[in-house]
């Protein structure tokens, strides 16, 4: 059966995506926006920063995280300046390790989605009398919206299936950095199988659930738009 | 607000293969067209005046407004511009009455160039307003784009080939839109094209194009009856003819319209035929016509012929004789009209009207310029074997 502790690990997890989720959105929409209309030599160099953690093992990330995070690291000396605690076994170290992991899976969709949309667009806009702020948020906004759906999805799924920055990072602690994948790697580790089912079986649903319901989603308004009117158009 | 502002342009922009560069002041008034063949700079010129080729150096002013020089640089959205794109081009997440609707919101201040419920009668939008873009034909599209340049309210509408990608029905369908909105709007339209048949329906004036400059303008007649440029090939050279209806013999089902210069004959078929155009709506915009002769529908002879089938037989006098593209040709320019004696200056003529005479180029071999031993100057008779009407 589901005890406390699974629930709370499981509270924790979903609080955490949820936070990661809506701080990357906030931020990968605009990085993805300046990636793809800058002309800037360096943007390679800024894409493949974005795009490492994509490449690289989940504990090379949390180990340089871990150091540059504590007590002796540049990020823990600024923390640390601003009167707040070292990030790493925190909640919040959690939430901007995830950040930095889950960026990539968040911003190339919605990327993507505005070099698909094209230069014609924006420039209707612009000589419909849109300023750029205007074009922004009632053209390529709309008009990216599957790949920002795409991207929120991604980055909340990846958040929660993360284990080894969260173990770097995090460690496990109850109700604080205990996450559901540590948890059931804990419960594995105790040879606890029946509660290990139950998180694991959980979890399977879940995505299944979800990600049936977002294509069930973009289904609907496919179906939607080209039953809007009957197909006489080409007489 | 005051319509009716010239636009003066001197637009320097590298491209690969040569540099545009036009320095041109654009008629206040009426559908300047802007022509050449691919490639030749006409949607980059059309782009700089729009401010979307931000690499070009240019001088852009219209009326006294300064959109760009070497200090300034207003933006798009910040010119008084209706835009239509060679592609049919719409904000393809709106429905049809939202993407209006966005040009409408947008909308330059000032007393409207054009009525919402205007627009859409004139385009026929109403069947489509609910629709998507993407569920439009290229020409629904179109006519959608085009309104909405309209709505916008704009000093100065600029046309990017509307009809080049569409098929010729589609064509059809919008070329008798593009002639009542020419008419009616009171705003300078520039209409980039590389079709005659746009240009001759369409155009007042003409800015011919190669290569990057300007290699030819004025009044759609004269820039179209040059002998020697090479922008023209030699099927798109043509006289243009404007003239008025005053008379329909219905016995024999002909026209007879009347130019500075002379007459025509014009079987009335054309006009029954002619798009939507019928003869009862002529006579409602006042008989106005405008007709085309191609150079080799149009033989010399230095008597006038009475036993002809032609009926079209006119006196006229030489201007220029010119080397023809096709080799054993030769063009003679002549200028219609009773000319009296043999003048060798061309601009001399009898006529006691103002308007400008007509020209015509008759494309003859250069072995009948030689046995005719024809001269500038020369006092003939052209024989139209046929016209067409254009509008």
């Amino acid at each position: 059966m589901i005890t406390n502790a699974d629930w709370s690990a499981i509270i924790l997890t979903f609080k955490l995506a949820f936070t990661v989720t809506v701080i990357l959105l906030v931020i990968g929409v605009p990085i993805a926006w300046w990636l793809s209309r800058s002309t800037s030599i360096f943007k390679p160099f800024w894409s493949a920063l974005i795009a490492m953690p994509l490449v690289l093992p989940p504990t090379v990330i949390g180990f340089y995280l871990l150091v540059f995070m504590g007590p002796h690291g540049a990020i823990g000396e600024f923390t640390h300046w601003l009167g707040l605690d070292y990030l790493p076994f925190t909640f919040a170290g959690l939430v901007v390790a995830s950040i930095i992991y889950s960026l990539p899976f968040v911003v190339q969709p919605i990327h993507n989605a505005f070099q698909a949309m094209g230069e014609r667009p924006l420039e209707v806009a612009a000589t419909l009398g849109a300023s750029p702020i205007d074009v922004f948020f009632n053209v390529a906004l709309p008009l990216a919206k599957p790949g920002i759906i795409v991207g929120a999805v991604l980055g909340f799924a990846h958040t929660i299936g993360e284990f080894g920055i969260v173990l770097m990072i995090g460690g496990n602690i109850p109700g604080e950095t205990q996450v559901l994948s540590v948890l059931l790697y804990d419960h594995v580790e105790a040879l606890e199988y029946t509660r290990a089912h139950w998180l694991a079986g959980g979890l399977m649903l879940f995505s299944l659930v979800v990600l049936g319901f977002l294509f069930a989603l973009n289904q609907k308004a496919f179906w939607n738009r080209n039953n809007a009117r009957p197909s006489n158009e080409q007489i | 607000m005051q319509r009716n502002k010239a636009l003066s342009i001197n637009i320097q922009l590298p491209r690969d293969n040569f540099c545009l560069q036009v320095e041109f002041e654009f008629p206040a008034t009426g559908v300047t067209a802007i022509f050449g063949h691919s490639g030749c700079g006409k949607t980059s010129l059309l782009r700089c005046i729009a401010g979307l080729e931000s690499s070009a150096v240019s001088l852009i002013q219209l009326g006294s407004t300064i959109w760009q020089d070497k200090q300034t640089y207003i933006a798009t959205h910040q010119r008084s511009i209706g835009y239509v794109f060679q592609e049919p081009s719409l904000l393809p997440h709106l429905r049809v009455k939202n993407n209006l609707k966005f040009a409408l919101k947008r909308a330059n201040a000032g007393e409207p160039l054009i009525q919402y419920h205007e627009v859409i009668e004139l385009l026929g939008l109403n069947p489509v307003l609910e629709s998507y873009p993407e569920q439009l034909s290229g020409g629904e599209k179109q006519r959608v784009a085009i309104a909405c340049a309209l709505l916008i309210n704009p000093q100065i509408l600029l046309m990017d080939e509307p009809l080049a990608s569409l098929d010729k029905p589609r064509k059809l369908e919008i070329l008798p839109f593009l002639e009542k909105l020419t008419r009616q709007l009171n705003i300078p339209i520039l209409y980039v094209t590389h079709s005659t048949d746009e240009v001759f329906r369409l155009a007042d004036q003409v800015l011919l194009l190669e290569q990057g400059k300007v290699a030819a303008h004025g009044g759609l007649a004269q820039v179209f009856s040059q002998i020697n440029t090479p922008a023209l090939t030699p099927l798109e050279r043509a006289s243009v003819i404007m003239g008025e209806i005053i008379e329909h013999d219905t016995q024999w089902h002909l026209m007879r319209v009347r130019f500075t210069g002379g007459e025509l004959w014009l079987s009335d078929h054309q006009f029954k035929t002619f798009g939507q155009a019928n003869i009862a709506k002529y006579q409602e915009m006042g008989n106005q016509v405008r007709v085309s002769v191609h150079p080799k529908d149009v033989s010399i002879a230095l008597e006038a012929q009475q036993d002809s089938s032609i009926l079209n037989i006119l006196s006229a006098i030489i201007i220029d004789i010119g080397k023809s593209d096709e080799q054993g040709f030769v063009l003679i320019k002549v200028q219609a009209g009773p000319h009296t004696s043999q003048l060798n200056t061309p601009q001399i003529n009898t006529l006691q009207t103002k308007e400008q005479p007509v020209e015509l180029l008759a494309s003859i071999t250069a072995r009948s310029l030689h046995q005719l031993n024809l001269a500038i100057g020369q006092l003939i008779w052209v024989q139209i074997k046929s016209a067409a009407l254009l509008r």
